[in-house]
């Protein structure tokens, strides 16, 4: 990490504990400046897609941390349709930890909710789906806060009574959000809403089917950032222009060379430079990320004419919600799909639907002649982090797969 | 036999179909059958469960394994998806809402339809909704007894405790013990009048209802009606049960202690039967502060007040009267002191303990005898602590080092209401009120980081002797930090920071602030306060007390003899004749 960054974070963490409201301040005027440096002075660098959404996301993120009274606190996995309709900005805790880990300010959410550093949302809605986390996590920020909190809870199997289950809760929802916010709910929003997810999701197949031959100057952050746009920001007209740059960028760039495709499992732990240097698909760069399955999770078909049926939909087929043998098949296919050299399973520090599976997806990734890694580590607190030993496995991963090559 | 996991599972449905039922709860050695299934950093009581069905097939190959799951959290749902390669003769796993919403009840009775289905047709039998009824009202009235009793009794609470670690509960306590874990409780509500007149399907929406609607688990939405546990009149103190690596306790944990007077000891276990020397002093910390009746305060912190003018320096007027001997027995050394009846320390050892805990305890006696010469005789009685407390033979009785460092320190400074002790193997942070009693402690778990032997790994690697790391340490220039809190990881950045040729002292500062952050973590889980006290052979490494002091923002007492705490605590129990 860069050391400005690692003094700068270092500093505000430090201030965040005697004056919050000010460490709070500083923050949310930096990520304002990197939002309008990603919309004005993009990076050559990089992808346009990519400074595109990271724009859009640092500037949430600074409204967040300026006055987020009127936005609710979501999880990834939560349909975000309606509150776009409705426009109460939806923000998501993963995305803001993994913000504030990249500015070396060692806060995880419930720490910058304790301190006062981010100040109380409307509302916390968040779904069981994906892990446990989710419930605990949730509920004590409610807590904290003093704020309604609801949960969506999804069913396991993914049969029409699920979807019914789950369908009449996120209506529910609806009628909540319209109790606390004041605003009325319209259909004919709602519709447009998910019309947007649908051709986000149209844009963003149709760069899959072109991602495997050719490459990304970076791939790590972007894949964070396609995790974030294919759930909370789907429905949003953001979403839509994403993925119509990635559409552009995935044209217009050239053809893959030596890098190894990965298909990467779970979280991106981006503020690894280690990870970075190995993944970036730049000329040093040996791996290059092709697609992550928290991505791919929720490419459900979607009828704008059923909006509630389709995001009840999108749900409980999730490739993260059932057993894991479901997330293992999603992630086998993907791995076809994109015609990876390998797959990396990040089984994130007390993630156990991810740790529980680690060992049965090598088994059967390597059965299907896919080389697997899997690299323990922790995606929004750094002191979970073994920095060079996660190093050493991705390089010495990255050599087996070369050797690979070399004798093939 | 069919096993189940987990209390929400329709026992007595499955026992109306004439099944015996069992809930496995036992402990394993280690996980390294486990580890080949599922990864190290999975709930190690779920790991248990996974080896489950391959012991039972083992055991009984006539019977073979049948189990009912339900998906209650992360860790069993991965069980069920990797259970080794055995052959059930049943499996149903039953897809648990996480509400009690009349959707959810509809959906959980349609589960338990399709599971009355599938034991018809494993058991040839039929349905007899009579059966379930009166099964059910066994239950219901089993809870309601045990919810009404009134007896004084120590409450099991948290995270399931295994067979073993209930037993050892049991006998450490000076109480009856109930266990109100999901393992010992099953808290049903009582059929509704009228039932057994009602469909099959009513029925089972009722029980189904009645399953969703008792005392949640913390997965369950409304989490907060656990405060019901409780309730009964009876329970005089709380053993409050995490298990590594499940994720749910934690803060219905901080929120306890938060809520309740009464004393709480929370210890963590593995489901394995080792290294339960922390869990053994944790409770029978507890069962002392239960035992031990209240002192009268401002009393007695004057005794201990003229008590301490006089032990502080050795005495050459021995009298032949009576010496206490204190006894600690740390992992890295082991500290021994000797006082007369009227409190004066008359002499004091601190050795190596080496590998042998008792032989380390004998030479330490030993050399207190020659330092007292003629009136080595007059020793009478002697009291071990600490870890080896158990296996030191000259010991008349032992008592924990919570409590001895809690007595040691009042005895030195009564002012002090929080300390800090960081020994070799483990560190502790005390909270005393103003009688010098125990108020809360907490203990850091089965890890190294942020204690003396994190520190002596440390200078190891930067070949440093510890008064040479007590020293440079504060001559840093350069602000860093040690980001890993696992010990060996921190090792690695320290070789790192080596290898990038960082100045030395500012390593060690790094090391210092890695250890003050832990402790002061501690400090903040037991909700300490100042006064605060620091004992322990750390409490003479001058950059982790700066370290620490610029943490709490406050000047921590230390005594001359912070290694001694410990012992003399011992000896003042001695002396009173514990």
């Amino acid at each position: 990490m860069n050391s400005v960054i690692e003094h700068f974070g270092g500093a505000v963490g430090n201030l965040s504990a005697i004056r919050p409201g000010l460490a709070a301040s500083i923050l949310s005027h930096t990520y304002r400046a990197i939002s309008r440096q990603a919309y004005h002075h993009p990076s050559k660098k990089r992808t346009a897609s990519r400074e595109y959404l990271q724009g859009v996301t640092a500037g949430l993120m600074a409204d967040l941390l300026k006055d987020p009274s009127g936005s609710a606190v979501v999880n990834i996995f939560m349909p975000c349709e309606i509150f776009h309709a409705m426009g109460i900005p939806a923000m998501v805790p993963e995305g803001l930890s993994a913000y504030l880990v990249c500015t070396a300010c060692e806060q995880p959410l419930l720490g910058a909710a304790e301190s006062g550093v981010l100040k109380k949302p409307m509302i916390i809605a968040s779904t069981t789906l994906a892990c446990d986390a989710n419930q605990l996590t949730f509920a004590r920020l409610a807590q904290i806060w003093k704020v309604p909190r609801l949960q969506i809870d999804v069913p396991y199997d993914t049969g029409r009574d699920a979807v019914l289950y789950v369908e009449q809760q996120l209506r529910d929802m609806e009628k909540t959000l319209e109790e606390v916010s004041g605003r009325k709910a319209d259909p004919a929003r709602l519709k447009e809403a998910v019309c947007r997810s649908c051709e986000a999701q149209k844009n963003f197949r149709e760069y899959l089917r072109l991602r495997p031959a050719v490459h990304f100057p970076e791939t790590f952050t972007p894949e964070l950032l396609c995790d974030i746009n294919q759930h909370v920001y789907l429905g949003s007209r953001e979403a839509v222009e994403f993925t119509k740059r990635l559409l552009s960028d995935v044209r217009k760039a050239p053809k893959l060379t030596t890098q190894k495709k990965i298909v990467w499992m779970h979280t991106l732990p981006n503020w690894q430079d280690s990870l970075m240097h190995i993944f970036q698909g730049a000329d040093n760069g040996r791996m290059e990320i092709v697609a992550s399955d928290l991505a791919l999770s929720g490419l459900t078909e979607m009828d704008p004419e059923k909006p509630y049926e389709s995001m009840a939909r999108r749900l409980v087929e999730d490739s993260f919600n059932g057993p894991g043998s479901r997330r293992i098949g999603a992630a086998l296919d993907a791995a076809r799909q994109m015609k990876a050299d390998g797959i990396v399973i990040f089984a994130q520090w007390g993630c156990r639907q991810t740790q529980g599976l680690v060992m049965e997806a090598k088994r059967v990734f390597e059965e299907n002649g896919f080389p697997t890694l899997i690299l323990d580590g922790d995606g929004a607190d750094r002191t979970n982090g073994g920095s060079e030993q996660i190093l050493t496995r991705a390089d010495a991963f990255a050599e087996q797969l070369e050797g690979a090559r070399g004798t093939a | 036999m069919i096993t189940y996991f987990c209390k929400y599972t329709p026992v007595e449905l499955l026992e109306a179909f004439g099944e015996q039922v069992r809930m496995p709860n036992w402990e394993v050695p280690d996980f390294t059958e486990a580890d080949a299934y599922i990864h190290s950093s999975v709930c190690t009581h779920a790991k248990c469960l996974l080896l489950d069905g391959n012991d039972w097939n083992r055991k009984h190959p006539e019977n073979r394994y049948a189990a009912v799951f339900t998906n209650c959290c992360d860790s069993v749902r991965r069980v069920n998806g990797c259970m080794p390669d055995l052959s059930f003769s049943f499996r149903k796993v039953l897809d648990l809402p996480h509400t009690a919403s009349d959707a959810a009840v509809f959906r959980y009775a349609g589960q338990l339809q399709s599971l009355a289905q599938a034991m018809a047709a494993r058991t040839g039998r039929v349905f007899c909704a009579e059966k379930l009824i009166g099964l059910w009202k066994m239950t219901a009235d089993a809870w309601e007894s045990q919810r009404e009793n009134k007896a004084e009794t120590i409450a099991v609470l948290g995270a399931r405790v295994s067979d073993e670690l209930l037993e050892t509960i049991r006998e450490t306590m000076p109480l009856p013990v109930t266990d109100l874990t999901c393992g010992g409780l099953r808290p049903l509500p009582h059929p509704p009048e009228g039932l057994e007149k009602k469909t099959d399907e009513e029925i089972l929406t009722a029980y189904a209802k009645a399953l969703l609607t008792q005392i949640p688990c913390p997965r369950m939405e409304d989490s907060g009606r656990r405060k019901e546990l409780l309730k009964p009149a009876g329970i005089r103190g709380i053993v409050y049960h995490t298990v590594k690596f499940c994720d749910y306790f934690s803060f219905e944990y901080a929120d306890l202690t938060d809520e309740t007077a009464l004393p709480v000891v929370k210890i963590e276990s593995d489901y394995t039967s080792q290294a339960s020397g922390q869990l053994s002093t944790r409770l029978a910390a507890l069962a002392e502060r239960m035992q031990r009746p209240k002192e009268s305060g401002g009393k007695d912190a004057e005794t201990m007040r003229e008590k301490k003018e006089r032990i502080l320096t050795e005495s050459a007027s021995r009298g032949n009267a009576g010496i206490y001997v204190g006894l600690d027995s740390g992992s890295t050394t082991t500290n021994a002191a000797a006082i007369d009846r009227d409190g004066r320390l008359l002499a004091s050892v601190i050795l190596r303990t080496g590998a042998k805990a008792a032989d380390a305890a004998d030479r330490a006696l030993e050399e207190i005898r020659e330092k007292l010469g003629p009136d080595a005789g007059s020793i009478a009685r002697v009291v071990a602590t600490g870890y080896g407390r158990d296996f030191i033979r000259a010991a008349d009785s032992t008592v924990t080092e919570i409590s001895c460092h809690a007595k040691g320190a009042h005895f030195c400074s009564p002012e002090a209401r929080t300390i800090i002790d960081i020994g070799g193997q483990d560190s502790k942070v005390i909270t005393l009120d103003e009688s010098g009693d125990v108020s809360g402690f907490v203990m850091n778990d089965k890890c190294a980081a942020g204690t003396g032997r994190f520190l002596e790994m440390m200078a190891g690697t930067l070949e440093l002797s510890m008064d040479e790391m007590s020293r440079l340490g504060l001559t840093w220039k350069k602000d860093l930090t040690i980001t890993s809190t696992c010990t060996v990881f921190a090792e690695s950045e320290v070789v790192s920071l080596i290898a990038q040729n960082t100045q030395t002292a500012d390593i060690i500062h790094a090391l210092n602030k890695s250890v003050a952050s832990r402790t002061v973590s501690m400090v903040r889980r037991v909700r300490g306060h100042a006064p605060f006290m620091m004992t322990g052979g750390v409490a003479r490494n001058a950059g982790v007390v700066k370290e620490l002091e610029k943490l709490l923002g406050s000047k921590l007492i230390i005594s001359e003899i912070p290694d001694l705490t410990g012992a003399l605590g011992a000896a003042l129990y001695a002396e009173e004749g514990m």
